[in-house]
């Protein structure tokens, strides 16, 4: 017997045709700009721990410091921003490789970069001819790139690397600027398409949500995107449920609430209603209604049904070593398996099923929902996601309403018309309507059992 | 969400004998747990207390516990409640359990009795879950449930409506190995006891802190079969050594939900044949009885509990 080696190797082909499969051209984008904002981050300018992203809901000064511009037409791509740079050694050994080594800790100071694919996922997906210029306080750099050639010689690791510029004169600011041409033929319908910078903007005002308040204005094609306001309510004379823990140098903060209804109408809109899962700041799921954070699983929660629209829960997760938290390469989703995660799942379900509950009495009875529905969105008052993150340990208390609810259910079935006079003759009650023999028989049964 | 039954307007609580003899072990092994460092008196006791606070009134005068909940789903008899209430202390809460779980303070040990007169649903067992969860380490939860077969159309008992019922229960804690045989009247409370240990092990996936450490798996029945499961949750980094609290003195105790559970039987006796086989009780030793005609069953099943075996006499106030 011998031992010999087997072939293990990368193919370029794999990472340009195959992984960018995975991922949506809106979710690509994102992953670049989570590139600038942990920009911000290495040079110390931006936190995203709980503490500061309630101080930053709180700000007085509106105005923005910090910018991520991007532009799309059919012809080009671009992204620029003035958040920091990518520094030349950084860029130089660790950068650019597919995935992170375990040297590149000394860089690891970023908290939206996980695992080191994003942004090469990023351009492949986009294009053709890549060009990144950057700026730090120290030192800038110059990439100039193009996939096709790249692509064509893949004989040897070292075909891998990519010639980088150190110190060019550059005409930014402290900041990065990528601009890719020669888009790929996919990329230029879905930009045609009529719908695809609307979608864009929708995700990006969802996903940094949290973080647009630390002073950051995205732009796409020069228009501002405006950060997605949840709509957290304040029970009047009552407590949203929240509960916080730590697991493994995580920090987790649960809370469950009630959604602020629609002003006109007084109504919840169920695209609202849901879980948020929010990693170091950044949503990963918005408003989700699935198994995935508990929904229809047998003891955590049940199937989600419309009584529960007025339900909006928020999970955070914090982490100084972002591939600590459960989140999922296209951090689209969350990582099921994770021991954190269920646990998390677990708690989740503790801390919103008073509120839940709560919202399954009120809707007993399908008739009157409308009137319960306006009756108990009154208790809700309208407040900041501030105020609600701040209380991060709190029991439920349900708002108190004087009415009392219907604890009555209609029960109907079918009998036999014979029988029914039959009923009325034995009782010796010929006027009594066919209703009242369904509730007496009801009645009799509970006596008649000792049930009541 | 599960509906009340309001079973002390059925049952007269007080003379439940087998749940009196219940209770007075559950006791015995409170006392036995302070060798494992568990200060129950300062434990707070959250139960159901109906209108009777049979427990309320033992657990405080055996174990000195005063500070105490006990919660009631429906404010049907909620004066007659407060009426009753057998001490100043003890907190009335009128909602669903699962309400007051999620409320359980974090700073406290819990003895936490989830004492339901029905058989198990979605709702409770979502409360034997979030109890696992919010319990702090060195708590103790303890489960009753209803173990009587379910019936069918014809209204009789039925182990296949039994067995579907609890299969689509459990789903995914079911062990698909169950057949209509686990769910015979005979085997149905282990069954449940397993699929309900299944759930409580899911409960605890991923937890990096605490354990559940199987104590307590009783079957009974003063009229309806009833169960109760129970033990406590201990820090899953630091190994607690339960021989410490005297295991082999109670025979009762149950430390893996895999095993048997403990019946309890109660042997019909009069007062004075159980004055005269007391008098004959020596230790461990097997008593036999020639004086009179006494099924020696009997006398193991009166030996095994006569310690707990309240006495009950007509009294006049």
């Amino acid at each position: 017997m011998k031992n010999e080696i087997a072939n293990a190797f990368p193919r370029k082909k794999f990472f340009i045709e195959m992984f960018t499969r995975d991922i949506s051209l809106e979710d690509c984008l994102m992953d670049l700009v989570d590139n600038s904002i942990d920009g911000l981050v290495r040079s110390k300018l931006i936190k995203l721990d709980y503490k500061n992203i309630i101080s930053n809901f709180e700000k007085k000064d509106k105005s923005d410091k910090y910018f991520i511009d991007i532009e799309i037409t059919e012809k080009q791509f671009r992204i620029l921003d003035n958040c920091g740079g990518i520094d030349y050694e950084y860029a130089k050994t660790e950068a650019l490789n597919f995935g992170h080594s375990d040297d590149s800790k000394k860089f690891k100071e970023s908290r939206l970069g996980v695992y080191g694919i994003g942004l090469k996922r990023a351009l492949f997906k986009i294009g053709n001819d890549i060009s990144i210029q950057s700026k730090t306080k120290s030192n800038s750099l110059r990439i100039n790139f193009n996939v096709k050639n790249w692509i064509e010689k893949d004989s040897d690791i070292t075909d891998w690397m990519i010639p980088i510029e150190k110190n060019p004169t550059l005409d930014i600011q402290e900041g990065t600027e990528i601009i890719v041409k020669k888009l790929n033929p996919d990329i230029i319908e879905r930009i045609k398409d009529g719908a695809f910078i609307e979608s864009l903007r929708q995700s990006i005002s969802k996903t940094f949500l949290f973080i647009l308040p630390s002073g950051i204005s995205i732009r796409i094609n020069g228009d501002p995107v405006i950060g997605f306001t949840l709509p957290v309510s304040e029970i009047e004379g009552g407590d949203n449920s929240a509960e916080s823990f730590t697991y493994n140098k995580v920090k987790i903060e649960i809370q469950a609430m009630f959604a602020l209804p629609e002003k006109e109408e007084s109504k919840w809109k169920m695209d609202i209603s849901g879980w948020y899962i929010v990693c170091n700041g950044r949503v990963v799921l918005f408003s989700d209604k699935t198994e995935l954070t508990g929904w229809g699983i047998k003891s955590l929660l049940p199937s989600y049904q419309p009584k529960f629209r007025a339900f909006l829960g928020i999970v955070m997760f914090y982490s100084e070593e972002p591939e600590n938290l459960p989140w999922t390469t296209t951090k689209r989703s969350l990582n099921k398996d994770s021991s954190l995660y269920i646990q998390t799942k677990a708690k989740m379900a503790s801390v919103a099923r008073p509120v839940i509950q709560y919202l399954s009495k009120r809707y007993n009875k399908q008739e009157e929902e409308e009137e319960v529905d306006i009756d108990f969105s009154k208790k809700l008052k309208k407040t900041n996601l501030s105020k609600t993150l701040a209380k991060n340990n709190s029991s439920f208390k349900a708002p108190t309403i004087k009415k009392e609810t219907d604890t009555k259910i209609l029960v109907q079935f079918k009998a036999e018309k014979e029988d029914l006079e039959l009923v009325k003759k034995h009782l010796r009650k010929p006027t009594m309507n066919f209703n009242s023999i369904g509730e007496y028989a009801f009645d009799y049964l509970l006596k008649q059992e000792g049930l009541k | 969400m599960s509906s009340p039954t309001d079973s002390f307007l059925k049952v007269y609580y007080e003379l439940r004998t087998s749940k009196q003899i219940e209770r007075r072990m559950l006791i015995h092994s409170f006392h036995e747990l302070r060798n494992l460092g568990c200060n129950i008196a300062n434990y707070q006791y959250c139960g159901m207390g109906s209108i009777f606070f049979t427990d309320y009134i033992l657990f405080h005068k055996y174990l000195g516990i005063d500070d105490m909940i006990s919660v009631e789903y429906s404010a049907k008899a909620k004066k007659r409640t407060n009426f009753n209430k057998p001490f100043k202390f003890i907190k009335l809460k009128f909602e669903d359990i699962s309400n007051t779980i999620s409320t359980l303070s974090k700073k406290k040990k819990h003895i936490l009795w989830l004492d339901y007169d029905s058989y198990p649903d979605e709702s409770k067992l979502s409360s034997i879950r979030d109890s696992i969860n919010r319990l702090t380490t060195f708590s103790i939860l303890l489960i009753t449930f209803d173990a009587e077969l379910l019936k069918n159309n014809k209204n009789l008992p039925d182990p296949e409506v039994t067995y579907k019922f609890y299969k689509d229960l459990y789903d995914i804690f079911f062990d698909h190995k169950f057949t209509k045989e686990d769910f015979t009247k005979a085997k149905l409370p282990k069954t449940i006891i397993k699929l309900t240990s299944n759930l409580i092990t899911n409960s605890l996936s991923g937890n990096n802190e605490k354990i559940f450490q199987p104590l307590y798996s009783f079957v009974y029945a003063d009229g309806h079969q009833m169960l109760t499961m129970g033990g406590i949750l201990l820090p899953k980094n630091d190994p607690i050594d339960l021989n410490k609290m005297n295991i082999q003195s109670m025979h009762f105790i149950r430390t893996s939900f895999a095993a048997d559970p403990y019946h309890i039987h109660v042997p019909i006796i009069t007062k004075k044949e159980r004055t005269y086989i007391d008098s004959l009780i020596n230790k461990k030793e097997k008593i036999n009885v020639d004086k009179f005609e006494i099924d020696s069953k009997m006398i193991a099943d009166y030996q095994e509990i006569y310690r707990y075996y309240p006495n009950y006499f007509e009294a006049i106030h």
